[in-house]
């Protein structure tokens, strides 16, 4: 057998070398950004669209379901949605079932909201981490104070804050907009509150990898928006007119999926050729 | 966090050891790229060790002590006493003769979400996403019969009808006749698993984004 061919030459590569080589198509594009062009998709104009239709003052529930494992992704993403819903000066209140995920929200937001002249407990609040999300929401559908012991994330009385004005149950929040890497995600609020009819209008935010499920969802019309990934969240940083990191990292993700592309072409070639050339040495061996 | 508020001023003296620390950690973890290795280790076991700690402590001031000051103390809802003890009685799990009063809390647990699991809540996805392949086959339009719809919608509910043919268990569609049809089915699904394993690229690819941006805009302060 002849074990010089480019092919076998190309399957001895140290695996190594290859995460090497997509580090550096990764990072490059980060430093010197190439202007792959960006396709603003309709369902991500038409989630804005959407956002914008409610009035000034609606309330929003903001589902901090994140962490920071998948922060490279829905960072972008809740920070472009809280700058668009700031903007439509709706009142926000932020929720969350990630142990981090108020937490980063906390870090993540306050200094946007700050910018943007959005006051705490006036324009937006964040209720804190609970555990226990099935149960959680369960009691917000008849009492959201009750089921957040009156607290915030820093112990402020939920109770006292304009925010919360009128705001009693699950049913008096008009929208939600839930960052979804998982379970708890999109999947939990539908179960709890869209099931129950208490919020007809979900915008699912997945991570790429829960996309394909996320779309199920969409077309059969449970979520009434989507907007996934970090494509997605450079979408809405594009709309918006807030260029930020999504739309730096959407290069990168170009290369890098095209150098995944390449691995993935050149090893399948590689290994039907290999195959071909096994078989024909055994029966030139053989005959 | 509730209860656990720093000053300002430590904050910001503490930001750059917490840049380098999370530098060290970035490598530490992709060291094992190289090869396994005690750095990898240490950056993996002080992780799940930091979560977890995290985790009890942030649940525990954002949770057990405002429900017991407010939800008890102030308000008076001394029955919350009840659910609190039964809580507790899952650190029997440790103890071999004992563990069995452990078995109480998680029994209510699992009923609790049994019976939730039964109602509408979970029913409800699933009866409207089965609504939605009973699509028509011949979509009409203001202007006439849209051909693109109808083969779209039609292509979709076979490959419905195909998928679920796969799982059908009690019929032998395996071998003979129909046996196209899981031939068929296979090749949808793996289009469909294509597909996730696309996006799942995505969000791989998406995560080194996260670290390299970390590494170049706040470490390197490239950009």
């Amino acid at each position: 057998m002849n074990n010089s061919t480019i092919w076998h030459r190309l399957a001895a590569i140290d695996s190594r070398i290859l995460y090497l080589a997509l580090l550096v198509m990764v990072a490059v594009p980060l430093l010197r950004p190439i202007g792959l062009p960006l396709v603003i998709l309709d369902e991500v104009r038409d989630t804005l669209a959407l956002i914008a239709s409610f009035p000034e003052g609606s309330v929003v529930w903001l589902a901090s379901e994140v962490a920071a494992t998948n922060a490279a992704e829905l960072r972008p993403m809740i920070t472009a949605f809280a700058r668009y819903l700031v903007m439509q000066n709706h009142r926000i209140i932020i929720g969350g079932f990630w142990t981090d995920g108020c937490n980063l929200a906390r870090i993540w937001l306050d200094p946007i909201f700050e910018e943007m002249g959005a006051v705490y407990g006036v324009n937006y609040v964040n209720l804190g981490y609970r555990p226990s999300s099935t149960s959680v929401l369960d009691e917000c559908r008849k009492d959201i104070i009750n089921a957040y012991s009156d607290r915030d994330i820093a112990g402020r009385k939920l109770s006292e804050m304009p925010v919360m004005a009128g705001v009693t149950k699950a049913s008096d929040i008009d929208y939600l907009v839930c960052m979804s890497p998982g379970t708890p995600g999109t999947s939990t609020y539908i179960s709890a509150w869209r099931a129950t009819g208490e919020v007809d209008v979900i915008i699912d935010c997945p991570t790429s990898g829960m996309y394909t499920t996320a779309g199920n969802n969409y077309q059969a019309g449970i979520t009434k928006g989507l907007v996934g990934g970090l494509n997605g969240s450079a979408q809405v940083e594009q709309l918006i007119g807030y260029p930020g990191k999504a739309i730096r990292g959407m290069d990168a993700q170009g290369t890098g999926h095209f150098a995944i592309l390449l691995y993935l072409i050149i090893g399948n070639i590689g290994y039907y050729q290999i195959r071909r050339m096994d078989r024909e040495a055994k029966e030139h061996a053989g005959g | 966090m509730q209860g656990v508020n720093v000053p300002a001023g430590i904050t910001a003296s503490l930001q750059p050891f917490g840049i380098y620390l999370g530098v060290i950690v970035t490598f530490g973890v992709w060291s094992m790229l190289y090869r396994e290795n005690p750095f990898y280790r240490i950056c993996e076991f002080a992780y799940v060790g930091s979560a977890s700690a995290h985790g009890l402590v942030t649940t525990f001031a954002n949770t057990i002590k405002p429900g017991v000051l407010t939800n008890i103390i102030q308000n008076g809802n001394y029955w919350e006493i009840i659910p609190i003890c039964l809580g507790c009685l899952i650190y029997f799990q440790p103890f071999r003769t004992k563990m069995w009063i452990a078995r109480y809390p998680m029994a209510y647990w699992v009923g609790y979400n049994a019976g939730y699991a039964l109602t509408m809540r979970t029913a409800m996805p699933l009866l409207t996403q089965i609504r939605q392949t009973m699509l028509p086959v011949i979509v009409r339009t203001a202007n006439g019969i849209s051909l693109v719809d109808s083969i779209n919608n039609i292509l979709f509910s076979l490959f419905v009808l195909f998928t679920m043919s796969y799982f059908l268990f009690s019929m032998n569609v395996y071998t003979g006749r129909y046996s196209f049809l899981l031939r068929v089915a296979r090749v949808i699904m793996m289009v469909a698993f294509g597909a996730g394993f696309g996006t799942g690229v995505g969000t791989r690819i998406s995560l080194l984004i996260g670290r390299l941006d970390f590494l170049f805009s706040e470490w390197l302060t490239l950009y």
